[in-house]
């Protein structure tokens, strides 16, 4: 039986194959760094060039499906956010987190758009509670079921789906008072 | 706690959000052109949450971010291998470590350690002195040699040169008022190299014979002065000689 695609890709990334690492990374990256710079991360290039220098330092030790490599990607990516926010609370808090960085890509206007989109969502969910908050933008951005969620974030699913629950009304109620129009 | 939660579970029941149309909404199976196009006419008003939902998916459609310099070369170059065989390797390893006891540990740290100093001193790469120790252990414990600039420098000072002995000039050091007849005899070739070298003496005169009775020393300072003299008056005659300037200062050392 001919191997399947993800299984030839994870077979040459598990070798150290270049072009492996490059397919992983155009496939994920995107989500990833979306992920990261909605939850505020201060630097998310930087923060996400470090997940996929441990994803692929760590693949190795990697089994499973491709959903569960989706999966396995986003908790090493949720961990180091939640290294980041440790190490900033260390540091002085007098620099304000803003995203000015470019994003990358030709299009002026779809990266504006794609900046003042990021920008709202993040301020948005800024306003939940961080378990609410993790919850709904690993389903969102991150692409993830309510049970990869739950592996993430390290809770049971049923917990998870009263996070996602209580964080979507949380979210619905912030959206009526802001009133954005359709 | 649960006050909130029980409110927001309340106010989802009577929106009719069950777990089944959160998921469909989390997941965009309800989407912002099915509420528009009429095939979830029952959730119009679901719009503006639908609308946020979608925007916040897009930003995962948004392109790869440049990688960083560490990431760029592992994407350019790969890894040398952390397969699942070296991993396994890796993990049987670490446990076989952990369940040893502290001496052990120590022996294995020290022996990590030499060997580094071993493979730093295969290449010659320590300090003189450290070489020098290593390549003599390495010597002694197996049949190997590895390089040792120390032993071949292990001569150096033990001939030194009459002037820097004082016995040519009475002075101890190397003063430079003797020069012994084979620099004297390069300093012409090196001289009879140059456009003016048709001019350069075939011998260089001889030391006063009151000042010196060594037969290294065929100059003085007084002689030497007097030579480059000479040599500025030859230098005068060739095409350059609007250039030569009356007297040719000293080299610095």
């Amino acid at each position: 039986m001919a191997a399947s695609p993800f299984a030839t890709l994870l077979a040459a990334a598990q070798a150290g194959e270049a072009w492996a690492f490059g397919e992983i990374y155009r496939e994920l990256a995107p989500a990833v760094s979306g992920y990261l710079a909605v939850q505020g991360a201060a630097e998310p290039d930087d923060l996400t060039s470090e997940v996929f220098v441990g994803v692929f330092r760590a693949i190795g030790t990697f089994t499973g499906p491709p959903a569960a490599f989706r999966s396995w990607v986003f908790t090493i990516a949720h961990r180091r956010l939640i290294d980041e926010r440790r190490r900033a609370a260390r540091r002085p808090a007098n620099v304000e987190i803003t995203d000015e960085r470019e994003p990358p890509g030709g299009d002026v206007e779809d990266d504006a758009i794609v900046r003042l989109t990021t920008a709202r969502i993040r301020e948005l969910c800024g306003r939940l509670r961080a378990d609410h908050r993790d919850v709904l933008l690993l389903r969102l951005v991150g692409g993830l079921t309510v049970e990869q969620v739950a592996g993430v974030i390290g809770k049971s699913v049923g917990a998870t789906k009263a996070l996602q629950r209580r964080g979507l009304a949380a979210l619905r109620r912030e959206i009526e008072r802001e009133g954005v129009p359709l | 706690m649960s006050g909130s939660g029980d409110y927001d579970d309340e106010m989802l029941r009577r929106a009719g959000l069950d777990d089944t149309t959160i998921d469909d909404l989390l997941s965009g199976r309800v989407a912002l052109d099915h509420l528009r196009d009429g095939r979830v006419t029952d959730r119009v008003d679901l719009g503006l949450l639908v609308t946020f939902l979608e925007d916040a998916r897009s930003v995962a459609r948004r392109s790869a971010p440049t990688p960083s310099t560490e990431l760029a070369a592992i994407l350019g170059a790969g890894l040398s291998s952390p397969g699942p065989v070296a991993a396994a390797e890796r993990i049987r390893m670490r446990d076989r470590i952990a369940g040893l006891g502290a001496a052990a540990k120590a022996a294995i740290g020290v022996g990590v350690a030499v060997a580094a100093v071993t493979a730093a001193g295969a290449v010659g790469a320590l300090p003189g002195p450290a070489q020098h120790a290593v390549s003599a252990t390495v010597k002694a414990v197996t049949p190997f040699e590895f390089p040792d600039h120390a032993s071949s420098h292990a001569d150096f000072g033990k001939t030194v040169s009459s002037d820097a002995t004082g016995a040519t000039d009475g002075q101890h050091g190397v003063d430079g008022q003797s020069v012994s007849s084979t620099a004297a005899n390069n300093g012409l070739d090196v001289a009879r190299q140059t456009p003016a070298g048709d001019h350069v003496p075939s011998s260089v005169p001889p030391a006063h014979s009151d000042e010196s009775s060594s037969s290294e020393s065929s100059g003085h300072a007084d002689d030497a002065s007097t030579n480059r003299s000479s040599a500025g008056d030859n230098a005068s005659d060739t095409p350059g000689a609007d250039h030569v300037p009356p007297s040719i200062p000293p080299r610095d050392r």
